[in-house]
């Protein structure tokens, strides 16, 4: 049997700027449908690794693969399309419309419409959007949003506007999925929720999950496997327990004595 | 969970008629019979009212919708006054006027486009205002195309060898084209292109991460403004029967920014309440000034003061204009029918 | 080589009143974070409380001229106490939109003052129709009033920003007005000075303005052409705005003599988007950076 050929595929990735090496040659990969985690103290590069997978930030020097796509040349915006959504670590919604709106607008990557037939308002269009708000539905059921449907998601609680942040980038339909620190602002219940959520859309939908995470906890119940980094360099890879067994990231983490 | 039937009524016109539909269906039906039964002054006015909403919608898709500053919508104005009254002056008739108008407009909204992909808010509103003081400049010196400084004689509506120059004419095309385009804006909201324009709005890294691509998406907010901007123009110069390089001031573009304010940002509702107020109120104030004095009330400073003042107040008390103070009156009015109806 | 360093000199006299009315808004948005559009109207103000001191009431050029200054440095200090304060955590287009209101009320008023109303008025200043030569240089005595008082009052800023308490407390509201004012700097206070002091500076630019280009209710578009000089300064940068209006002035007064007629007026705003074409943040902008 073949081994199962991986999802994200990133080698020798690194950012330079002005002297400071943010990430140094990290290397990685995450297979279909794994959830990934990955741990570090601030300043040790996992958002800007996760920026730099989702193409915000263009990488110094190594190459991030999809499926064998090579991702580091394309715009952030072509990532939809090839399966990958994310969310943000301070949540970026659009603060001026409602939950349905912001899910639908994940929905954008399936759009088949044209500008004329969409001002004309043609059938092929109407039948998108009832196909789109079908999808929306979905979704919105699988995360118990129902209530807030038509509210504005400026005055929704952090928590439900984190799960509304997630439902947009559910819409897409991602075959990776890339949350940045998704217990942060949470209590307890809520991240044990959250946890709930993930390991659930990994069923449902078969999603991988790359996650960048301070709460153990979370990382723990739920990861198959752990990257460990320190000063944008790998310390450590493997699975929840042999991380936390491990000497180095012990000494790196919690210090000496 | 709701169904697929559900949607349908939802998201259709058709679907959602009820309340709003009826209040609708009102306003057509008061459009349509208004010049039975008022002066060619007021059916002037009101023609005005349709040519600025037009322009609102255009100016309210990109800055409303898509969140781009403006200061310069009155250069797409005179690009559409200036390009229809030229192409009819050459004999081609107004159907090419118009179309050229749109075209050539659209085509100059293009143009701003590209550098302004990489400003925003402030440098936006920097660039756009001396985008419209260079058009003004050029439409005073392009003597052979503009008229100059002078100005240029605006000829009737001709379509097919058939004169549109009376003024109940000029009302209903206005407000023909101005429903076209009412209804294209509001299909613009409920697809892919105008949730991408607020999105954009709202947050435009998130916008991009979604897969919304931001250049094409403000090139379209810009293209689309300006194409109805140029229409207005185009209307704007039957209407008035003749244009120059006076009208077409940094004033017009801050009276349709106040407007859309003053009306409700964001929404098409507030493109109509606006632009009603902006032709009615200094009537009004007229009004009033004349039964308490005697003396001038056509005093030039005071269209200033009641759009100034205008605005100053709703931003201070109720920052979401006209369309909001209706919305809140409206549901007041009905929960009071409601317990009226209990007693 | 003679006409144009004539044009140079008398170019460089109209930039520094477009520089002090770009100081204005510089200063006020480094601060405040507003860009106030209202500017432009607060300079034709100035010019007709000049106009009304002066030869309404008859009172010496100096004493009229300062006493419209300070007039229109307190309507700017008021502006901000009862209505800029009010808009204090809204959307900046929001309290732009806001100083465009003022702006429509201030041409209103002007507008609607019997004594001043929409005619032009001529202010003549007490160095009107004087000249200095150069060896063959002409200077206008205004012109030469203009630089030599706008400088001073250059200089006199810099010195204020960068070695008075008040200065430096300026400045520290403007990188962070939380931190300051749990440090006791008084920020409100701040904002009104900060406002005053733009308006004094429109105002001393309608006062010098005044004598050349005469008053009249729409002079506030001159104010606009500070704008493109703040612009080219980085829009928060107090140097780069008299830097800018200079710069403004000069290829403005060269247009109006080497160009085709037209040029003039909008030179300011095409050297303006050149300028933002290539930096679309201005020439010593920073560029805007948002942390995800």
């Amino acid at each position: 049997m073949a081994t199962d050929p991986a999802l994200l595929t990133v080698s020798d990735l690194a950012l330079h700027f002005g002297g400071v090496k943010a990430v140094d040659g990290v290397s990685f990969s995450v297979k279909h449908g794994e959830i990934f985690a990955i741990i570090g103290p601030n300043g040790a590069g996992k958002t800007t690794i996760f920026n730099m997978v989702s193409r915000i930030y263009a990488p110094t020097r190594g190459t991030i693969e999809l499926e064998g796509e090579e991702l580091s040349l394309l715009p952030s915006h072509s990532l939809p399309s090839l399966g990958v959504a994310r969310t943000f670590q301070n949540i970026e919604l659009f603060a001026g419309t409602t939950v349905l709106s912001n899910i639908l607008l994940g929905c954008q990557v399936h759009r088949r419409t044209g500008l004329i037939s969409e001002l004309l308002f043609t059938p092929g269009a109407l039948r998108q959007e009832i196909a789109f708000r079908d999808r929306a539905e979905q979704i919105i059921s699988f995360l118990d949003l129902g209530p807030y449907r038509h509210v504005e998601v400026a005055s929704l609680p952090y928590g439900t506007r984190k799960t509304v942040e997630l439902a947009r980038a559910l819409a897409i339909g991602p075959k990776l999925l890339l949350l940045d620190e998704p217990s942060s602002g949470l209590n307890a219940e809520e991240t044990h929720h959250v946890s709930q959520l993930i390991l659930g859309i990994r069923e449902r939908f078969k999603t991988a999950v790359v996650m960048v995470e301070h709460d153990m906890n979370l990382v723990n119940n739920i990861s198959d496997r752990v990257l460990a980094l320190v000063a944008g360099r790998v310390l450590a890879e493997g699975t929840p327990e042999e991380i936390r067994n491990n000497d180095a990231v012990k000494s790196a983490y919690l210090g000496d004595g | 969970m709701q169904t697929p039937a559900d949607y349908r009524s939802e998201l259709t016109i058709a679907g959602r008629a009820g309340r709003q539909g009826l209040i609708g269906v009102a306003a057509l039906i008061v459009i349509a019979i208004i010049p039975w039964f008022h002066s060619n002054y007021w059916i002037s006015q009101l023609t005005f009212v349709a040519i600025y909403a037009i322009a609102g919608f255009g100016l309210q898709i990109l800055l409303g919708f898509a969140g781009q500053v403006s200061l310069g919508q009155a250069a797409f104005l005179a690009s559409g006054a200036y390009a229809c009254s030229y192409v009819e002056r050459l004999g081609f008739g107004s159907p090419a006027g118009f179309a050229a108008a749109v075209i050539v407009s659209t085509l100059l909204g293009l143009l701003v486009a590209l550098p302004a992909l990489r400003m925003a808010g402030l440098y936006l509103g920097i660039a756009t205002m001396s985008f419209g003081f260079i058009i003004e400049e050029v439409a005073a010196r392009w003597s052979s195309v503009t008229g100059g400084n002078a100005g240029t004689v605006v000829a009737a509506i001709e379509v097919g060898g058939v004169s549109l120059g009376q003024p109940w004419q000029i009302y209903y095309l206005s407000w023909l084209f101005c429903l076209m385009v009412l209804l294209l804006s509001y299909n613009l909201l409920r697809t892919p292109t105008g949730r991408a324009m607020q999105a954009i709005r709202d947050s435009e890294i998130a916008a991009r991460s979604s897969g919304v691509r931001v250049a094409q998406t403000k090139g379209i907010a810009f293209s689309l403004s300006a194409a109805f901007a140029g229409l207005a123009g185009a209307l704007y110069s039957h209407a008035l029967g003749f244009i120059s390089p006076e009208q077409f001031t940094i004033s017009m573009s801050l009276d349709l920014l106040v407007m859309i304010l003053i009306g409700g940002l964001g929404t098409l509702r507030g493109v109509l309440f606006g632009a009603v107020f902006l032709v009615v109120s200094p009537e009004l104030m007229q009004a009033v000034l004349g039964m308490f004095t005697s003396g001038n009330t056509e005093l030039p400073g005071l269209r200033p003061l009641l759009f100034g003042g205008s605005l100053i107040l709703v931003l201070l008390f109720q920052p979401d204009g006209i369309d909001a103070m209706v919305s809140r009156t409206g549901a007041w009015l009905i929960r009071h029918a409601v317990s009226w109806r209990r007693r | 080589m003679i006409i144009f360093l004539q044009q140079v000199v008398s170019g460089a006299a109209v930039g520094l009143v477009y520089a002090l009315v770009a100081l204005g808004f510089v200063m006020i948005h480094k601060s405040t974070q507003v860009f106030n559009f209202a500017l432009g109207e607060l300079m034709m103000l100035g010019a007709f409380c000049a106009y009304t001191f002066i030869v309404l009431f008859a009172l010496p050029f100096w004493i009229g001229g300062i006493l419209a200054i300070l007039s229109v440095a307190l309507f700017g200090a008021v502006l901000d106490r009862v209505l800029l304060r009010r808009m204090i955590g809204n959307k900046p287009f929001t309290i732009f939109m806001l100083t465009v209101g003022i702006g429509f009320c201030i041409r209103a008023i002007v507008m609607l003052v019997p004594q001043w109303g929409t005619d032009t008025y001529s202010l003549p200043s007490p160095l009107q129709g004087k000249v200095l030569s150069f060896g063959g240089l002409i200077v206008s005595a205004d012109h030469l009033a203009i630089l030599l008082t706008a400088s001073a009052i250059a200089a006199a800023l810099y010195v204020f920003f960068q070695y008075t308490r008040l200065g430096l407390a300026m400045r520290a509201i403007s990188q962070n007005p939380l931190s300051a004012s749990y440090l006791g700097v008084r920020v409100d206070t701040l904002f009104s000075i900060v406002w005053a002091l733009g308006a004094a500076g429109a105002a001393l630019a309608g006062v010098m303005l005044a004598p050349i280009s005469f008053v009249h209710a729409d002079m506030g578009q001159i104010g606009l052409k500070a704008i493109p000089a703040a612009v080219l300064g980085g829009f928060d940068s107090l140097p780069g705005a008299i830097v800018g209006g200079l710069v403004i002035g000069i290829v403005e007064a060269l247009a109006g003599f080497y160009c085709p007629e037209g040029v003039k007026d909008v030179a300011a705003y095409i050297v303006l988007l050149v300028v933002l074409a290539v930096k679309p943040r201005g020439l010593f902008g920073q560029p805007d950076a948002k942390k995800v």
